[in-house]
């Protein structure tokens, strides 16, 4: 399959099992959201799609390549934005994103850095220890370092959180390009509304597993 | 094998300023090693052993009383730097970022570098304080490259061992307590391997008990191997 595949996963933590079964596809340039309510396995369902953590039971294939079995080649494709902003808050904007892109060997760091900056609003604010930035400074700090990748496959864990009106619109818009250069993107959110706008398929996390709800041809 | 390379002097890169940035810890816990050093000098001072022993009698026992204080509060230091490079990784995540395009292996290779560099500075500045507080003036400058193999070797070990405690302590809710009950009975032949290397050192004797260095040597290779191998199962959670 061209796109995600994952099959039949189970997660199980503290003796409680989280997923039970869970499988979903997406295909590259396609959407889809996940909703559910608190505890019900959204974010543990991103972190073994991003290949952090290690399911239980089941498989997770993106073009082929499979996540237990090449880990690195896996992640590699895949940007995860999590509930945490995954950075260095001691360092500034401009500090964190430079070393992302240096570690993913991209070319030109300076500049896609630069570009990432002037993107999420942040260049006057690049020479900030991240520790300063305010909840939806650092939320797109958080995205920028996930776009930056130019990943194929975007994982986003509620990325509207602490974001204002006008940098939803600019997400919403940023999210609609990635998948036009062909990149699935899942994410994880409460909001229905914004769901709707960001996605063409909704699933729900209801008992371990995945309930296609919208758009769906599950 | 360029790229890997790149990576790890990132990484290394990483580690060291994290760590430099939190040196206010760091500074606490050199600061409590070297009150100990310095209370325990005080208390039994470079003439604690009685004056009508010989020389040769006198100079060892106070070499042994430098060492086994000196490791002590290098442990003590050594806990305190593995748990603040772990956490500045954990506090917001970056270490998950960081997992996306790094394997554990480098990662962790980097992060006991890193770990190993800050233990070796530290026990340098204890060193010298133990020196100067038990009155050790004797040490020729062979002696001083001697106990600086020691150092660097002991400073392997721990970080080998505190890469992967502390990457175990992070992911914890309370983990600073589990790293100490974990550390220092998993340090404990390395702490005792260093002292008894020490110990005639500091009273400029050659080592007799070879099995000591072999111990040392051993256990950060070791340790640096499971280290490398468990690392990113530790990470997976």
């Amino acid at each position: 399959m061209n796109g995600l595949a994952a099959k039949r996963l189970e997660k199980t933590r503290g003796g409680r099992s989280v997923l039970r079964g869970a499988s979903l596809q997406v295909e590259r340039g396609a959407s889809l959201s996940l909703i559910g309510a608190n505890g019900s396995g959204k974010t543990t369902l991103l972190e073994l799609l991003a290949g952090l953590s290690r399911p239980s039971g089941g498989s997770i294939i993106w073009n082929g390549v499979d996540a237990r079995k090449r880990p690195m080649t896996y992640r590699r494709c895949v940007g995860y934005a999590a509930h945490e902003p995954l950075i260095y808050p001691e360092w500034s904007g401009r500090q964190n994103l430079l070393f992302f892109a240096r570690l993913r060997g991209i070319d030109n760091s300076r500049r896609q850095v630069e570009q990432e900056l002037s993107e999420a609003g942040l260049t006057p604010f690049a020479e900030t220890p991240a520790r300063f930035y305010s909840r939806g400074m650092t939320q797109r700090l958080a995205l920028a370092r996930v776009f930056l990748r130019r990943s194929e496959l975007l994982l986003l864990d509620e990325p509207f959180a602490g974001l204002d009106e006008e940098s939803r619109l600019r997400l919403l818009d940023r999210l609609h390009r990635e998948r036009e250069r062909g990149a699935a993107l899942i994410l994880a959110t409460h909001d229905a509304e914004l769901s709707r706008q960001a996605c063409e398929r909704e699933a729900r996390l209801q008992d371990g597993a995945v309930v296609f709800s919208r758009g769906s041809r599950e | 094998m360029k790229h890997t390379l790149a990576q790890f002097s990132r990484l290394f890169y990483k580690d060291l300023s994290l760590q430099w940035r939190s040196r206010g810890a760091m500074a606490v816990a050199l600061l409590f090693s070297l009150t100990a050093v310095m209370l325990f000098a005080l208390v039994y001072g470079p003439f604690f052993s009685p004056p009508e022993l010989p020389m040769e009698a006198r100079r060892r026992e106070l070499a042994k009383l430098a060492s086994s204080i000196y490791w002590t509060a290098a442990a003590f230091a050594g806990v305190v730097a593995i748990y603040r490079s772990a956490e500045a990784d954990r506090e917001a995540g970056g270490i998950k970022a960081v997992r996306m395009d790094a394997d554990g292996s480098v990662i962790y290779a980097a992060r006991m570098c890193a770990l190993s560099v800050m233990l070796c500075l530290t026990q340098l500045a204890l060193g010298l304080l133990t020196a100067a507080f038990f009155d050790i003036s004797w040490l020729t400058l062979g002696d001083v490259l001697r106990l600086i193999g020691v150092g660097a070797a002991a400073s392997v070990g721990l970080g080998a061992v505190g890469a992967l405690m502390g990457a175990m302590a992070a992911s914890m809710r309370g983990g600073e307590g589990l790293l100490s009950a974990g550390m220092l009975p998993l340090q404990l032949p390395l702490l005792m391997a260093a002292s008894k290397c020490a110990a005639p050192i500091w009273a400029s004797e050659p080592i007799q008990e070879k099995a000591w260095i072999a111990l040392l040597v051993a256990y950060a290779l070791i340790m640096s191997a499971v280290g490398l191998l468990l690392f990113e199962v530790v990470l997976e959670d």
